[in-house]
C-alpha cells in the first residue's frame, strides 16, 4: 500500500472531484426517477376505461401498498439461520450456530468465552459487531464487545437469526461497523403448549422448560427456564473453565386489532463461570501477579416493550423500550450497567416510488466499577447519553428490478460528539432470480470506556517478558471505515440459491498503542493503525432431492495492517483466518429419520501459533411421535481437543481448547 | 498522513469506481426511459368500469332509467380518488356511477356493486345476510372472500391483473354475467 502513497497523493484532486460528482450524480438520478414516476406513467393521460377487458389483463402493475421485502432482496450480505438450521445442526448454543454464516469468525476460547467477529478483527471482545436479540442491543459499551458467554435463551423458541456482514451504521448505529446480528425469538402464539428438552452428555447437561398460553384469541404468553451445566475442557497448564447458568423469562404478544400488536418480555440470568486469570497484586514496580483459577460470576436481566403500529395505506411505525442490567464480577474487575433506550422507526411511501424509513433514539446507561490493582478505570462510576437519528429513502427506479438506497445516521455520544454514517446501495434485479447489488457506506465505531480513561497493568507475556503498563487516551478518537462492497445472488429455482459477496475495507484510526515509557514499560492506546481489508464470501444451498440438502459457505479474507503495531499487546490482523470453510449435509430418511453432518475447515492464525483445523459434526435424529424428538449427536469428532481462538492480550486470561463431545437430547411437546 | 473522510486507499479500487459512477449514470437514464408500468388501482378501477357493463341487473334494482349505478366501497378504500376520478363522469346504459364510502350496512341493498378491499374482503361473512336476495355483484381481494360466497374476485397473476368468478353465487342471485366476462375470468369452483 505503502508504494502507491505518492501515486495516490497526485490523483487525489481528480479522485475526490469525480467522487463528489458520483454522489451528485446518484442524487440527480434519484431526483429524476421521482419526477418520473408520474411523468413515464404512459397511461396517465389515458382514459383506462377505454381500453378493453383483454387489455386491462395485459398491463403490468405496480402496487402502490408495497409488500414487506423479502431479506433475500435486500441489497446487503445478509444471512439467515432458520429455526430448521439450529434443530438440525445440533449446536447447543447461539454462537456455535454462527459458525454456518459465511464471513463471521467464530472462536471458542473456552466454556464462557467466544471470539466471534464479522469480517475480521477477531477477538474476544470484537468491537465492531452490533448484536441485537429482538430488538435489544446487547453490545457492552464498557469492553466495546458482547459478552457472549451470558447471551442465551431456549434455542427452540429462537425464530431466526439474520446475520447482515458489512456495515450496517445507517441504520442501527455507532458499532455496527463489520456487521449486525439480530436474534430473533418467535410470537408467543407459535410457541404455545409445553415443551420440555434434555440434552445429556460428554460436554454438557442441559435442561429447559417452556409453556406457552393464551387468553382469548389475540393474547398469547409464555413462561421459560433453562439451566445448563458446562464441563471443564482442555488446557495443558489445567482449564477450570466449567460453567453453570440458569435463565428465566417470559413474553407475551397482544394483537389489539388489526393494527396493532404490544410485545412484552423480560428475563433474568445468574450463572458463574471459571477460568484462570493472572492478576496484578501490587500498583507499583515491579508489580506482584498471582495466577490461579477463578469463578466469575455474572447476572442481570432486561425488561422489553415494543408497540407496532400497521396503517392501511402499508405504513408502520414501532416504538420500543428497553431496561437492561448487567452485573460482572472476576478478579480483575467488577462491573454493574444499567441501561434504559427509547426507539422509534416509522415507514412510509412517499411519491409511489420511495419508501422513507426514520427513527430516532436515545440511550441512557450508568455503571459502578470496582477497580482491582490490575484494571482501574475512573472515575468508577459514570453515566452516558446516547442520541441518534437515522433516514433512510429506498428509491425504486424501474419497479421490481432497479432500487437504490440512501441513508445516513447523525448520533452524538459523550466520547467524540457528533458522527455521521452515510451509505448508498443499488439492486438490480435484471432476470428473474437473478440479483447483484453494491453498497459504499462509511461506519464508526465510537470509543469505550476502557479506551477512553483506564489503567492495565499486564503480566509478562509470551512475546514480553516484563509487566507492562496500558494507558486509556481521553484523545482516543473514532475508529472509521470506508466500505466498498458487491454482491450477487441466485435464486432462480426452489432448489438452488447461491451468494457471493466481495468487499474491500479501508479502515483508518484503528487503535493501537504508542509507547510513552520504557521504566516501567507503558504504553497508551492510540488511533495510529490503517487496516485494509479485502474478502469473499459464498454460501450455497442445493436440494439435491426432497430428501437431500446441501449447504456451503466459504470465506477468504486479508487483513494488512500499516501502522507500528506491537505485537506483545495487539492481535489485529493477526487472528483471523484467511480462510474458512463450512459444508452441512441435511439428509431426512424414510421413518423420521434424520442425518445431518457438518465438515467445518479453519485457516491457521499466527497471534500465536494456533494450527488449522478441521472438524466433524454428526447427527441423528428420530422423531417416532410427532411430540416426541430424539437425537444423538456427535460434535468435533475429528480431534480430542484442538485451540481455536488466541489468547486476548488486554486481559489475560488463558484460553482452552475444544474437546470432542456427544450428547443425546430429548424434546418433549403437548 | 491526513486525506479526506472519502479518499480511498486502493488505486485498484478507486479505478474500478471511476468505471462504476459512469455506469450509475447509464442505469438511471435507462431506468428513466423504461418506468412503464400503471399503478393497480388504476387498473381496477377500469375492471369496474367493465364489471358494469358486462353484468345485468335485474330492472327493478333501479328504481328510475337513470338512476345512479352505486359503488359502495367498505373499510378502507384502497383507491383513493381514483374511482371517483376515472368513474364519477361515466355511465353505464344511462345509469351514471356513484361512489359510496361505507354506508351503513343497513342500506346495502341499494348498492349495485360491494366492494371490499383485501383488508375487508373477510368481513363478507357479517354482511352476507343484508345482500344475498338483493341481487349486488359482491366484488373482493381474497380467496376467503370467494369461500365466503363472494362473486367476483381480483387477483395478481405474473404483475397482471385477473379475475375470478364464483358463478354458483352468482347463479344463485338474479345477475347475468355476459359470456364474454365469464370467458375472460378464471371460474371459481369451491
Amino acid at each position: 500500500m505503502r508504494g502507491f502513497s505518492r501515486l495516490h497523493h497526485s490523483l487525489n484532486p481528480i479522485w475526490s472531484t469525480f467522487w463528489k460528482m458520483g454522489f451528485i450524480g446518484l442524487w440527480l438520478i434519484c431526483l429524476g426517477g421521482t419526477a418520473s414516476g408520474e411523468a413515464t406513467d404512459p397511461f396517465s393521460n389515458t382514459d383506462l376505461t377505454e381500453l378493453s377487458l383483454e387489455e386491462l389483463m395485459s398491463l403490468e402493475v405496480t402496487s402502490v401498498s408495497k409488500k414487506k421485502q423479502k431479506l433475500s432482496e435486500s441489497a446487503a450480505a445478509i444471512f439467515v439461520i432458520t429455526q430448521e438450521d439450529i434443530r438440525r445442526s445440533g449446536v447447543t448454543s447461539i454462537p456455535e450456530a454462527l459458525r454456518m454464516v459465511p464471513g463471521i469468525q467464530v472462536g471458542r476460547g473456552s466454556k464462557n468465552q467466544w471470539h466471534i467477529s464479522a469480517r475480521g478483527f477477531n477477538e474476544r471482545f470484537t468491537n465492531k459487531l452490533l448484536v441485537l436479540i429482538d430488538g435489544r442491543t446487547i453490545y457492552n459499551s464498557l469492553f466495546a464487545g458482547v459478552t457472549w458467554e451470558t447471551q442465551d435463551t431456549m434455542l427452540e423458541d429462537i425464530e431466526r437469526i439474520e446475520v447482515i456482514r458489512g456495515p450496517g451504521g445507517a441504520l442501527w448505529g455507532v458499532n455496527a461497523v463489520n456487521g449486525v446480528i439480530n436474534i430473533i425469538t418467535k410470537k408467543a402464539q407459535d410457541t404455545q403448549g409445553l415443551l420440555v428438552s434434555g440434552v445429556a452428555g460428554s460436554e454438557e447437561g442441559i435442561v429447559s422448560i417452556r409453556q406457552g398460553g393464551s387468553h382469548g384469541s389475540d393474547f398469547h404468553y409464555r413462561l421459560f427456564s433453562k439451566y445448563f451445566n458446562r464441563d471443564t475442557s482442555f488446557n495443558a497448564m489445567g482449564a477450570h473453565d466449567d460453567t453453570h447458568m440458569f435463565r428465566s423469562g417470559f413474553r407475551t404478544d397482544w394483537e389489539l386489532d388489526a393494527h396493532d400488536h404490544v410485545m412484552v418480555q423480560g428475563e433474568f440470568y445468574t450463572g458463574d463461570g471459571g477460568q484462570q486469570s493472572t492478576v496484578a497484586t501490587t500498583t507499583t514496580f515491579p508489580f506482584g501477579f498471582t495466577r490461579g483459577n477463578e469463578d466469575l460470576e455474572m447476572s442481570g436481566g432486561h425488561f422489553l416493550t415494543r408497540w407496532e403500529h400497521t396503517w392501511d395505506s402499508g405504513s408502520d411505525m414501532a416504538l420500543q423500550f428497553f431496561y437492561d442490567r448487567y452485573e460482572r464480577d472476576e478478579n480483575t474487575i467488577k462491573a454493574t450497567i444499567d441501561t434504559f433506550d427509547v426507539d422509534f422507526q416509522h415507514r412510509f411511501e412517499f411519491f409511489g416510488n420511495q419508501e422513507i424509513l426514520w427513527g430516532m433514539e436515545y440511550r441512557y446507561w450508568t455503571d459502578k466499577l470496582q477497580n482491582t490493582p490490575g484494571t482501574s478505570v475512573s472515575p468508577d462510576s459514570q453515566s452516558f447519553n446516547l442520541v441518534s437519528g437515522f433516514l433512510q429513502d429506498e428509491i425504486t427506479l424501474i419497479p421490481d428490478t432497479f432500487t437504490v438506497t440512501i441513508g445516513t445516521k447523525l448520533s452524538h455520544n459523550h466520547f467524540t460528539g457528533f458522527e455521521y454514517q452515510p451509505s448508498g446501495r443499488f439492486l438490480w434485479k435484471p432476470v428473474d432470480g437473478h440479483s447483484l447489488w453494491g453498497a459504499v457506506s462509511r461506519a464508526v465505531r465510537v470509543p469505550s470506556r476502557l479506551e477512553d480513561n483506564s489503567l492495565l497493568t499486564l503480566p509478562p507475556n509470551a512475546t514480553t517478558p516484563f509487566p507492562t503498563l496500558v494507558r486509556g487516551n481521553q484523545e482516543f478518537k473514532t475508529e472509521d471505515l470506508l466500505a466498498f462492497e458487491i454482491g450477487y445472488r441466485l435464486n432462480t429455482f426452489e432448489r438452488i440459491t447461491f451468494d457471493i459477496t466481495g468487499f474491500y475495507n479501508q479502515y483508518d484510526n484503528i487503535r493501537g498503542t504508542r509507547v510513552i515509557s520504557l521504566a516501567p514499560p507503558t504504553g497508551t492506546l492510540a488511533n495510529n493503525l490503517e487496516v485494509d481489508t479485502i474478502g469473499v464470501e459464498l454460501a450455497s444451498d442445493l436440494q439435491i432431492h426432497d430428501w437431500w440438502r446441501i449447504r456451503g459457505a466459504y470465506t477468504y479474507i486479508n487483513m494488512t495492517v500499516d501502522g507500528p503495531i506491537n505485537t506483545a499487546l495487539s492481535t489485529v490482523g493477526r487472528a483471523t483466518p484467511h480462510h474458512q470453510g463450512s459444508i452441512r449435509s441435511l439428509i431426512t430418511l424414510p421413518f423420521q429419520v434424520e442425518f445431518d453432518s457438518w465438515l467445518r475447515i479453519a485457516d491457521n492464525i499466527p497471534a500465536p501459533n494456533i494450527a488449522d483445523y478441521v472438524e466433524l459434526d454428526l447427527r441423528l435424529g428420530w422423531k417416532p411421535w410427532p411430540n416426541l424428538d430424539l437425537s444423538l449427536v456427535g460434535q468435533n469428532l475429528l480431534d480430542n481437543h484442538h485451540p481455536e481462538a488466541a489468547p486476548s492480550l488486554l486481559l489475560a486470561t488463558q484460553p482452552t481448547e475444544v474437546q470432542r463431545s456427544v450428547y443425546g437430547k430429548i424434546t418433549w411437546s403437548y | 498522513m491526513t486525506h479526506s473522510r472519502f479518499h480511498i486507499r486502493s488505486p485498484l479500487l478507486r479505478f474500478l469506481l471511476s468505471l462504476f459512477i459512469p455506469f450509475f449514470f447509464l442505469i438511471g437514464i435507462s431506468a428513466i426511459s423504461r418506468a412503464e408500468v400503471v399503478e393497480e388501482y388504476k387498473i381496477k378501477a377500469a375492471f369496474f368500469y367493465h364489471f358494469a357493463n358486462f353484468v345485468d341487473w335485474p330492472t327493478s334494482t333501479f328504481e328510475a332509467t337513470n338512476e345512479h349505478l352505486r359503488i359502495c366501497v367498505m373499510g378502507t378504500d384502497p383507491f383513493g380518488q381514483t374511482l371517483d376520478d376515472m368513474l364519477s363522469k361515466k355511465s353505464v346504459r344511462n345509469h351514471p356511477f356513484e361512489i359510496l364510502r361505507n354506508p351503513p350496512t343497513t342500506q346495502l341493498q341499494y348498492c349495485h356493486v360491494l366492494y371490499l378491499p383485501a383488508s375487508a374482503s373477510s368481513k363478507l361473512q357479517g354482511l352476507r345476510h343484508r345482500v344475498e336476495d338483493e341481487d349486488v355483484l359482491t366484488v373482493g381481494e381474497t380467496l376467503d372472500f370467494m369461500r365466503l360466497g363472494g362473486m367476483v374476485q381480483f387477483f395478481i397473476d405474473n404483475q397482471k391483473i385477473r379475475f375470478a368468478i364464483n358463478t354458483k353465487a352468482v347463479n344463485q342471485s338474479n345477475l347475468k354475467v355476459s359470456s364474454k366476462l365469464l370467458r375472460l375470468a378464471k371460474i371459481y369452483t369451491p
